[in-house]
């Protein structure tokens, strides 16, 4: 039980001595710096995701929310000068406000998250083309920073990281959360406001998809169009390889950390060994699909250890 | 029934529910439904599937709202118009294996929405899990339940939820605690260590509406018995006025349809 709940650090241990036994540039520590940093923009989708999931729900949609958020903030910053100081929270704020958008849908109206977050998924694919079909460029040096300098991006991950990690442990409103996912009925017979809960985790993914906005952006020193694309799917398999239930409930946010590690390794392996990118799209969906056998498996397990014990 | 102008506090009902109502669609529900408890008592709900047994008690629990009706808390009238009104009055609900969460430790399911906290740095409140362990410990001890407070609410069998339940009303001092079929798929040993669970909140002077279909498992421990039938209550009586035979007797007139003469 213990392996299973922990298996995405086994798993980056197993895959990276693999790699760098085969191909000792692995461990280069400019090759591993490299791969932490660029392991922070989808590690905050990761975040993103997994606080949703917890809350029993999901969300299809959050790199179109980061992409929207980018692609609005960027516009607008380069539309009217904004200043790098006063535009730093706009991202922040879109992904928040998209994030509440989907969260009133689910927890208020009550409607299916598969549903809302894939509807919300094309508006915001839509809304990002109108706000600008083009990529933007020449956004302020300091609005760039956070995602363009390494330790700046790898050490505020790291706190926010740790910060959510705390929140969700330590405080009864970060409870409320498990609670609300592993149980909504028993939350409600607790007095939990099951709705308020809900909208609060969407929205705190939303913030967290903001954030990753900004970095993102920095990270390119541009808003390209298909920023952040497809990385929903990532983020998925991510949070659910480092034990998030997808049942809710379940899981916490520092193995979801792990399991966009193992993600980050085993990409710079496939990397080192010259793979096609579409051939590496293949691993990854496989992955996505082991995924959830391994949540699978975890759940089998854990029946039969209830039944022995 | 007065005493030198004193009301003895055991001659108010706890909770009384006076004509109760309930339609869903064209399905009358509940009918006139008179229904009290006292302080410390142990009401046994009986009735087949679909009597109106968990509609009465999701209006006690705030969940649903009579259609008509109404509920005294010691005498006094009050609204129940969601969970929380119901909690505040210290009535707390524990449905069919929606009570606890599988996936937190015992000591986080006794104090769920309630765990205690510490200041971190005089700066913010965090929750205090030791403390939750430590007082977790002493409620299971007390209870009788020897099983670890760090140990997954989910790898617990039925008799030990149903303890945990009991534990978690013990500590807050619930007045009256609703178990939803707590014996279910319970061994004999199971229903025996359950039902001395129970009489542990009756000793603190917790009442206890005990949900069933089945009569044999309640009736050993209950004080009053009331059975619903297709929505109306067909029996309410004491135990201590009626054996075990006289109500499966009287169970079964009902069910071929005859009238009940009321005994009371």
């Amino acid at each position: 039980m213990f392996i299973l709940d922990n298996l995405a650090w086994f798993l980056i241990i197993f895959f990276y001595l693999m790699f760098a036994i085969l191909k000792p540039a692995m461990l280069d520590m400019s090759f591993i710096t490299f791969m932490l940093y660029s392991s922070v923009p989808v590690g905050l989708l990761v975040l993103a995701e997994s606080i949703v999931l917890l809350s029993g729900n999901f969300d299809l949609s959050i790199d179109r929310i980061t992409g929207f958020s980018a692609m609005l903030a960027g516009k607008l910053i380069t539309m009217y000068s904004i200043s790098a100081e006063l535009a730093m929270p706009l991202p922040l704020i879109f992904g928040t406000l998209c994030g509440s958008l989907n969260g009133f849908l689910v927890g208020y109206l009550g409607l299916n998250p598969f549903i809302v977050t894939l509807g919300t998924y094309m508006a915001f694919s839509g809304a990002i083309l109108v706000v600008s079909p083009t990529s933007i460029w020449h956004l302020p040096e300091l609005y760039i920073l956070p995602g363009k300098d390494m330790i700046i991006s790898m050490l505020s991950f790291g706190l926010i990281l740790i910060l959510l990690a705390f929140f969700l442990k330590y405080f009864r409103t970060g409870r409320s959360i498990y609670m609300v996912g592993g149980n909504p009925q028993a939350a409600l017979m607790l007095g939990v406001d099951v709705k308020k809960v809900t909208f609060l985790a969407f929205t705190l993914g939303g913030l967290l998809c903001g954030i990753a906005a900004l970095i993102f952006t920095g990270f390119n020193a541009s808003v390209p169009v298909n920023i952040a694309s497809g990385y929903t799917f990532t983020a998925f398999a991510a949070a659910v390889l480092g034990g998030i239930s997808l049942r809710g409930g379940r899981g916490s946010v520092l193995n979801a950390f792990a399991g966009t590690l193992l993600l980050s390794v085993i990409n710079a392996g496939l990397v080192l060994f010259a793979i096609r990118e579409e051939v590496r799209w293949i691993i990854t969906g496989a992955l996505v699909v082991s995924a959830l056998l391994i949540d699978k498996a975890r759940e089998t397990v854990r029946a039969r250890v209830a039944r022995i014990i | 029934m007065k005493n030198g102008g004193e009301i003895f506090l055991e001659d108010i009902p706890l909770i009384e529910m006076r004509k109760i109502n309930k339609w869903f669609g064209s399905v009358h529900a509940l009918v006139d439904v008179d229904f009290k408890i006292y302080e410390g008592e142990i009401v046994g709900l009986v009735g087949d599937n679909g009597a109106g047994k968990s509609t009465l008690v999701k209006i006690l629990s705030g969940v649903l709202k009579p259609d008509s009706g109404e509920i005294y808390y010691k005498g006094q009238k009050v609204e129940i118009n969601s969970v929380r009104d119901a909690r505040k009055l210290g009535i707390e609900t524990a449905f069919q294996e929606q009570a606890l969460f599988d996936y937190l430790t015992v000591g986080e399911n006794i104090f769920a929405t309630r765990e205690p906290t510490k200041s971190l740095l005089k700066l913010i409140r965090v929750i205090d899990y030791k403390r939750i362990s430590e007082e977790a410990e002493k409620d299971l001890k007390k209870l009788g339940l020897n099983v670890t407070p760090i140990k997954e609410a989910g790898f617990l069998s039925g008799g030990e939820k149903q303890g945990v339940i009991i534990a978690r009303n013990m500590r807050f001092r619930s007045k009256l605690v609703i178990l939803d079929e707590p014996t279910r798929a319970l061994s004999i040993a199971g229903v025996i260590t359950v039902h001395n669970y129970i009489k542990q909140l009756k000793k603190e002077g917790i009442a206890c509406i005990y949900i069933t279909h089945d009569l044999h498992h309640v009736y050993p421990i209950a004080d009053r018995i009331v059975m619903l039938s297709r929505g109306r209550k067909v029996l309410d009586i004491e135990k201590s006025k009626v054996t075990l035979e006289q109500i499966e007797e009287m169970i079964l007139k009902s069910a071929f349809g005859e009238e009940i003469a009321p005994i009371s």
